[in-house]
């Protein structure tokens, strides 16, 4: 008989363990929605129909990363929750879809498909998927958690406080796998990560930034959606609080980063 | 704005992050670190109770559960596991130029809102 073991780190990460018949359950009735002017209730329905299109476009990129990981023999607790992001952005998709169908008040239909990025990458694949890990799960993870933390404290629909409570729940496992990456890390690779840290960091940062195509630049906080404002707040406030005190924790000099941040938040993203 | 207030985000990203990275589990020590399915706690007499059968009931019920961040695996847990078909990375050299040309390669996600 074989002797009883633990499981190992991974092997969470790994479970099946819910047969659920909807990946999320809205409450039956929703006051705020219903009290909603039916213009703003459209609005929010086109914007969540969008986040839908987002959450795949970003379980594109965690399936580029899983490939990465699998190419150079990553951690096995580090792989299945990059793997199991593919799954949860996935599966996020149809949270917002479901979440739209409840502002629209009938079907929204599946996203389309997501453009493929045929930018050629020639550069060494392990600075490659280490810099990739680092700016997807520490720096953009991070700031999606809080601001899907702010969207949840401002957020008063019983619909889009189910949704994004489940948003939340998984984007603070993503972040959080990249820290476990970067505390493994050799001294080389943290000095690599250093050395470019600005560069892995700003354009994320000036991404939460754009308006892009905001439809609600005031956004509907009280269904899940902060202003512009808002946001811009979420994400210095991430970058404070948890990035760079993070890179910190590890080890590496982010007073760069922290002198840009300085400087942008001085200009409030004039820079 | 603190979208932190008092460091949770912080405790359960970073903090349970290195914390796995040291020993620990990265998923079964905190689940969530007590956020997200929060807005499904009973003492928020905002949101409906899910019904029994409800997989999110359940959903919140494992995460939060777990969430428990006072049960942190401690910074000095024991090394990292050395898995099969792990990377010895301890002797590497890396050129500047080539870790700039990697810099510029990383595909970043859009922000929700933004394409």
């Amino acid at each position: 008989m074989s002797p009883v073991r633990e499981p190992a780190a991974h092997e969470e990460s790994l479970f099946r363990r819910h047969r659920r018949q909807h990946v999320v359950h809205l409450p039956d009735s929703d006051d705020v929605i219903d009290r909603m002017p039916t213009d703003l209730r459209l609005e929010v329905a086109r914007t969540w129909t969008r986040r839908a299109h987002e959450e795949l476009r970003v379980a594109w990129d965690f399936s580029l990363l899983c490939r990465e990981l699998l190419e150079l023999g990553s951690d096995p607790d580090v792989l299945a929750v990059v793997a199991r992001g593919v799954h949860d952005e996935v599966r996020h998709a149809e949270v917002c879809r479901s979440l739209a169908e409840r502002y629209a008040g009938g079907p929204v239909p599946w996203p389309t498909e997501v453009p493929p990025d045929t930018r050629p990458r020639s550069s060494d694949p392990r600075l490659r998927t280490s810099f990739h890990l680092v700016t997807m799960c520490c720096v953009t993870e991070s700031i999606a958690s809080a601001f899907l933390d702010a969207s949840l404290k401002d957020a008063s629909s019983p619909s889009a406080r189910v949704a994004v409570g489940e948003l939340l729940a998984d984007e603070v496992v993503h972040a959080r796998v990249g820290w476990t990456f970067l505390a493994r890390q050799p001294r080389p690779m943290l000095d690599a990560i250093e050395a470019n840290l600005r560069a892995l960091v700003e354009p994320v940062v000036r991404g939460w930034w754009q308006q892009g195509r905001v439809t609600l630049p005031e956004g509907a906080p009280e269904h899940g959606i902060p202003s512009m404002r808002r946001t811009q707040e979420a994400t210095l406030g991430a970058m404070r609080e948890i990035v760079l005190p993070g890179f910190t924790e590890v080890g590496l000099d982010a007073s760069d980063v922290r002198a840009w941040l300085d400087r942008w938040e001085t200009t409030w993203g004039q820079g | 704005m603190r979208p932190d207030r008092g460091g949770k985000l912080f405790h359960a990203i970073v903090g349970l992050g290195l914390a796995a990275g040291c020993g620990g589990d990265v998923t079964t020590a905190s689940g969530d670190g007590g956020l997200g399915h929060k807005a499904a706690d009973a003492s928020d007499s905002s949101v409906p109770h899910a019904t029994p059968d409800s997989g999110a009931r359940d959903a919140a019920q494992e995460r939060t559960s777990a969430a428990d961040v006072g049960t942190l695996p401690g910074l000095d847990a024991p090394g990292p596991v050395d898995a099969p078909g792990r990377v010895d990375a301890t002797a590497m050299t890396v050129d500047a130029g080539m870790a700039r040309d990697a810099a510029s390669d990383v595909t970043i996600p859009p922000p929700p809102e933004i394409k």
